[in-house]
């Protein structure tokens, strides 16, 4: 939140959440170096170097894919939500492997010569204009580009800095830069394979990767049919009181407009937009407390009746009109100004089924 | 309207980062985070296991020798030494990504007996020395010079195989061919490494010949694009003792992929 910002909060799960990160990026560099250095036949060693080097990008991609598929199986499945949650440490993990690995070719391949480290990187192969033999660094370079723009402006200073929809654009960037690693090793790494297993791997991942989001897009597509309702004389119906659990929302998002989530808090039912003003989060899957809503990503909170932060911060989220007929939660299509104030209404019902007393 | 206030529905609390995960969502996350690792394990595993190997080279960096025998600058910086009577020719590197040959222009040293110092690398009976860094690497003085050189013009041959920079191929970098390598193979060749010609024979070893143009004289600019890709090229087979050259006609090339 804009107000003071805090360096890093640490918590008992962003530091089980590290610690299983590193463990694993660890498990996998050792795993690597100990098997190719038992598997090699006797003298056909590889140089440390190189070993540690490959190591390195193995895990950078490794991790990268698992970055890319958290997104989808949370959409998939409320379980997987919590690994959102601190998924930006992942992000600045796998740069510091791509770093390594980038710095030790840089090094080790381009360096010990008269020319400039940077110039050979760039020039020693200039075959730009074919595809075997491609000097597939540069599009290892590329996607490190990306990585670094992204891990430099992971905190929330930036977000606020650069706006919500221009970081989210910088950090949509990261299906490129996978997309870059990926033509990174087909035309580089996967060339020099005897055997098949590395190249089923990396295009298993891939299709994989496409799979999860094509799963989680057809889903949210589907709720979002659910959620769509016609509005008649521009309000939209967000059915009956009781539907909506304590505590949590419905969304309703009609075609074309942003997504609505309409809260209720005992008796009380508001409705405000469903985009969290931190990373876009889906307000609407948080929950209130002490009268505001707390995004399910980072907890950022807005108070239900006029969509403000409460002070000191001062983010304010669009607010919805809401009125209730026939007993049914009616929301008005057309948002008012963010931070506006509007009446929530009181409902009541007859009966509440299955409810225990 | 005189309706009873709505009662709240249970609904189960969601989750909120820095609110303590309910425990059965911890034991799924902690599940998935064990089986994420398992799988990763497994997958370099099976990544470690199926690359290829690095090749035989090797360059024993802490061992300084001194090799006595005839220094030529010309295609490239090598000498021939005789070992138990029979000739052996040694390339003359130096410890970065260069040749001795400038190292020798900038003494003005053609051809001629001298002692030279440095380290040795080996793969399978082709050597170099990486001349030591200091100025007394080369002391030109008479030495037991091998006879002259016997040469023999094997003919014409088309040939099959990569071009390799000998420095990472005898064994300053394992794995040292492929397209991984191709970058720091170009430069290596660029900076002044001789490049060699890797081929299989008939017995499916591993061969290598000195590239030169076909007047027997260095040959670099016209062959980097080519450095490390599989190549099919015409040229002429001369034997210098030990020394295989190849002759290339750089416009017969033929990209093989
Ligand atoms: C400046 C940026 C980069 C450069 C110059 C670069 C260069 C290279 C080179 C030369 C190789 C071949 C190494 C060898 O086989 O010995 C390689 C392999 C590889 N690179 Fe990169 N790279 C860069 C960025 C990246 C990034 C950002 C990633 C992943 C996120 C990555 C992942 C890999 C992987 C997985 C391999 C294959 C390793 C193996 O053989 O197991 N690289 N890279
Ligand atoms: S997206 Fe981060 S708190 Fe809402």
């Amino acid at each position: 939140m804009s107000v003071g910002f805090q360096a890093v909060q640490w918590n008992r799960f962003k530091i089980i959440y590290d610690l299983v990160l590193w463990i694993g990026a660890i498990t996998l560099v050792v795993v690597f170096i100990l098997v190719t250095n038992a598997t090699q036949s006797e003298g056909e060693s590889y140089h440390p170097v190189q070993l540690v080097l490959r190591a390195f990008g193995l895990t950078a991609i490794v991790l990268l894919f698992i970055t890319l598929s958290i997104g989808p199986l949370a959409r998939l499945s409320d379980r997987f939500k919590p690994l959102l949650y601190n998924r930006r440490h992942m992000g600045v993990t796998v740069f510091l492997f791509a770093f390594l690995h980038a710095a030790l070719v840089l090094v080790w391949y381009h360096g010990f010569s008269e020319t400039n480290i940077f110039v050979s990187l760039l020039s020693t192969n200039s075959n730009y204009g074919q595809v075997y033999g491609f000097p597939f660094e540069a599009l290892g370079l590329a996607a490190f580009l990306i990585l670094f723009v992204m891990a430099a402006t992971s905190h929330d200073f930036w977000l606020d800095f650069l706006s919500a929809p221009v970081w989210k654009l910088i950090h949509m960037m990261v299906y490129p830069a996978y997309a870059l690693v990926v033509g990174h090793l087909v035309l580089g790494a996967l060339q020099d394979q005897t055997s098949l297993f590395s190249a089923w791997a990396v295009s298993g991942a891939a299709v994989a990767l496409i799979g999860l989001h094509l799963m989680a897009g057809w889903k949210e597509a589907r709720d979002d049919k659910r959620a769509d309702r016609k509005a008649e004389d521009g309000w939209l119906d967000a059915g009956e009181p009781c539907d909506i659990p304590e505590g949590r929302a419905v969304i309703i998002a009609p075609k074309g407009g942003e997504r609505i989530a309409v809260f209720r808090d005992g008796d009380q039912v508001a409705a405000l937009s469903s985009v969290c003003r931190h990373q876009n989060g889906p307000l609407g899957e948080g929950h209130v407390r002490d009268g505001c809503v707390v995004c399910p990503w980072h907890g950022w909170e807005y108070r239900l009746e006029d969509g403000r932060a409460p002070a000191p911060f001062t983010e304010k989220i669009a607010t919805y009109p809401v009125r209730l007929v026939d007993g049914r939660v009616q929301v008005r299509a057309k948002p008012l100004p963010p931070g506006t104030y509007s009446e929530p209404v009181t409902v009541y019902v007859e009966d509440i089924e299955g409810e225990p007393a | 309207m005189s309706k009873p206030p709505l009662k709240p529905r249970i609904s189960k609390e969601p989750f909120v980062g820095y609110a303590s995960t309910p425990s059965i969502d911890r034991r799924f996350l902690l599940g998935f985070g064990a089986v994420t690792i398992g799988l990763t394990s497994a997958m370099g595993y099976m990544i470690a296991k199926t690359q290829p190997g690095g090749g035989r080279g090797s360059w024993d960096m802490g061992t300084q020798v001194e090799l006595a025998g005839s220094v030529y600058a010309a295609p490239y910086a090598y000498m021939r030494m005789l070992v138990n009577g029979r000739v052996q020719t040694v390339l003359l590197g130096c410890e970065t990504k260069c040749g001795a040959k400038e190292r020798l222009d900038d003494i003005a040293f053609e051809t001629g007996g001298a002692i030279v110092r440095g380290s040795l690398l080996e793969r399978d009976g082709y050597q170099m020395l990486a001349t030591a860094a200091g100025a007394d690497w080369i002391e030109p003085r008479p030495v037991e010079a091998p006879p002259e050189p016997v040469i023999e013009d094997l003919g014409e041959a088309r040939l099959t195989g990569e071009i390799l920079d000998t420095k990472c191929w005898f064994g300053a970098m394992r794995p040292n061919e492929g397209l991984s390598h191709k970058a720091c193979a170009m430069l290596c060749i660029a900076s002044g490494v001789p490049p060699y010609f890797g081929i299989r024979d008939a017995q499916g070893r591993e061969r290598a010949l000195m590239i030169t143009d076909p007047d027997g004289n260095a040959l670099v600019q016209p062959i980097l694009e080519f450095v490390a890709e599989p190549i099919e090229v015409v040229g002429r087979i001369i034997r210098i003792d030990d020394l295989f050259q190849f002759r290339m006609d750089v416009g017969s090339v033929r990209r093989l992929v």
